[in-house]
């Protein structure tokens, strides 16, 4: 996959394909993220009732020290993971997410 | 009636950690008998298996008696925190529905009404302490507190304010001092006690109680219901979502639910804030400003009068246009929806997946090809 792209701001984000690079990835993008998805999935914000659907991220050190970053949705039910999962490419990430991922490569939402 | 009980049967080998939670259960067992055959206050010690319980009249005992005489005039020296202040609103100030404000004003009226129900008709005898305790429930800015000062005022009662925050303590047992303070302070100065943020002091009891913080809360819940079954007095919580109430509560205390304005009240709280002395435009049309601030409470309209008002004065304008209060209102929207997004951020816990949601999710992800473009 290519990745070439001119990253002007600090939050700037740029998709290309499946594969996001950002300069930091923040926690609110993980969050916004999830929340787009939702309405659609009727996943990660559920219902009370309903709570099979969360969101996991599985973070990696890349071999150039970027991290890789790879946001989903998993029902614990069919114990399925969605076909819409999207991997961020940083060069660093900020304080919330970096303490979720202290010690934990995969970190579940709920 | 104080009754001193003895367990010495925690073995010595047993981790500190289970034997406070052995003697958490303990202490809420007996408050909890304690408090539904009101024999008074329990005295509770758990030793550990073994060892030497203090005789009646030996050092130890006596040792005992000045821990409670010290625990006593700690109480009184807390007690004076809590001064009692006159009540700053009355109920004209109270913008409520109408069966709301009544269902409130009869409760107030039965408080009133407590010498001929408990005194002349004798129900003292069935109910020796008829405490007084009501719960005012719903959002922020809902009134809640309003309407403890109007309480106040109706019964001409001084108040006294407290709010969850001031009575938790960050010292291990001072919390349960301090809740007993506060109403001890209200008994002695014959005030209202108004217990502000009590969400956390009126929910259910923790059962596995494994942390010492969860200890805390729990004797803390527990003081309260043994505060509330001695005070005469009236007390007042304020609290914005409770989702589970403590049993203990359910015939102790009535709850009173406070909503958001309705459109009728809404238009009532823009009548009542902008007072004859606020120098209006021409132009501010009252229908117009309930209908841009629906789901406000009656709180954020006083927000946007206030918004509005000083940015007038700032500016060296005579007179609050409807744009000055429209623009007001706007940022207190922005506002509110940052700080939903905020708190609705704040809820997404993490934490670390377990091995088999790892291989499951693992195994997904390889099935889509993306964990092939790891490192």
């Amino acid at each position: 996959m290519v990745i070439s792209a001119i990253i002007l701001g600090v939050s700037l984000v740029i998709t290309i394909f499946d594969t996001v690079v950002a300069l930091i990835l923040k926690f609110t993008q993980i969050i916004d993220w999830f929340r787009t998805r939702a309405g659609r999935l009727n996943g990660y914000v559920v219902s009370a009732a309903d709570r099979a659907e969360v969101g996991f991220t599985l973070q990696s050190l890349m071999a150039d020290n970027r991290f890789r970053t790879v946001q989903g949705v998993f029902n614990r039910y069919t114990n399925r993971v969605s076909a819409d999962t999207r991997a961020i490419v940083s060069n660093a990430i900020d304080g919330t997410l970096a303490a979720y991922h202290r010690g934990n490569a995969l970190v579940i939402y709920e | 009636m104080s009754a001193p009980l003895f367990f010495d049967g925690i073995p010595g080998d047993v981790p500190e950690q289970a034997a406070a939670v052995a003697r958490s259960r303990l202490a809420r067992t007996f408050e909890e008998l304690a408090a539904h055959t009101r024999a008074g206050q329990v005295v509770l010690r758990v030793g550990r298996a073994g060892a030497s319980r203090p005789a009646p009249g030996s050092p130890a005992a006596d040792h005992d008696v000045r821990a409670a005489s010290d625990e006593e005039a700690t109480i009184e020296t807390l007690a004076r925190q809590y001064a009692a202040e006159p009540p700053r609103f009355g109920f004209d100030q109270l913008v409520i529905p109408a069966d709301q404000r009544e269902a409130l004003l009869t409760a107030v009226a039965a408080i009133r009404l407590r010498p001929r129900v408990y005194g002349e008709w004798g129900l003292r005898r069935i109910e020796p302490a008829p405490s007084v305790a009501l719960n005012l429930h719903g959002p922020p800015g809902t009134g809640k507190s309003l309407a403890a000062h109007a309480i106040a005022a109706n019964l001409g009662m001084p108040i006294i304010s407290a709010g969850y925050a001031e009575l938790e303590s960050k010292f291990h047992g001072d919390g349960p001092k301090r809740v007993k303070a506060a109403f001890h302070a209200a008994e002695a100065q014959g005030a209202l006690l108004f217990l502000d943020e009590a969400d956390s002091l009126l929910s259910r009891r923790l059962t596995d109680v494994t942390q010492g913080s969860e200890q805390a809360i729990n004797s803390m819940r527990s003081q309260i219901v043994l505060c509330l079954d001695r005070f005469t007095g009236v007390v007042v919580f304020a609290t914005n979502l409770v989702a589970n109430y403590d049993r203990a509560f359910e015939s102790r205390v009535r709850h009173f639910h406070f909503a958001l304005p309705g459109p009728e009240a809404r238009l009532a709280i823009w009548r009542k804030l902008l007072v004859p002395e606020l120098p209006l435009g021409a132009g501010v049309d009252l229908d117009r400003l309930c209908a841009v601030t629906e789901g406000f409470s009656g709180r954020e309209v006083k927000l946007a009068v206030l918004t509005a008002a000083e940015r007038v004065a700032v500016d060296g304008r005579p007179v609050v246009d409807q744009a000055d209060f429209e623009t007001a209102i706007t940022r207190l929207r922005s506002a509110r929806a940052e700080l939903a997004e905020f708190a609705e951020a704040g809820k997404r816990e993490g934490r670390p997946a377990t091995p088999a949601e790892r291989a499951v999710i693992e195994s997904g992800l390889q099935a889509q090809g993306v964990l092939e473009e790891s490192a």
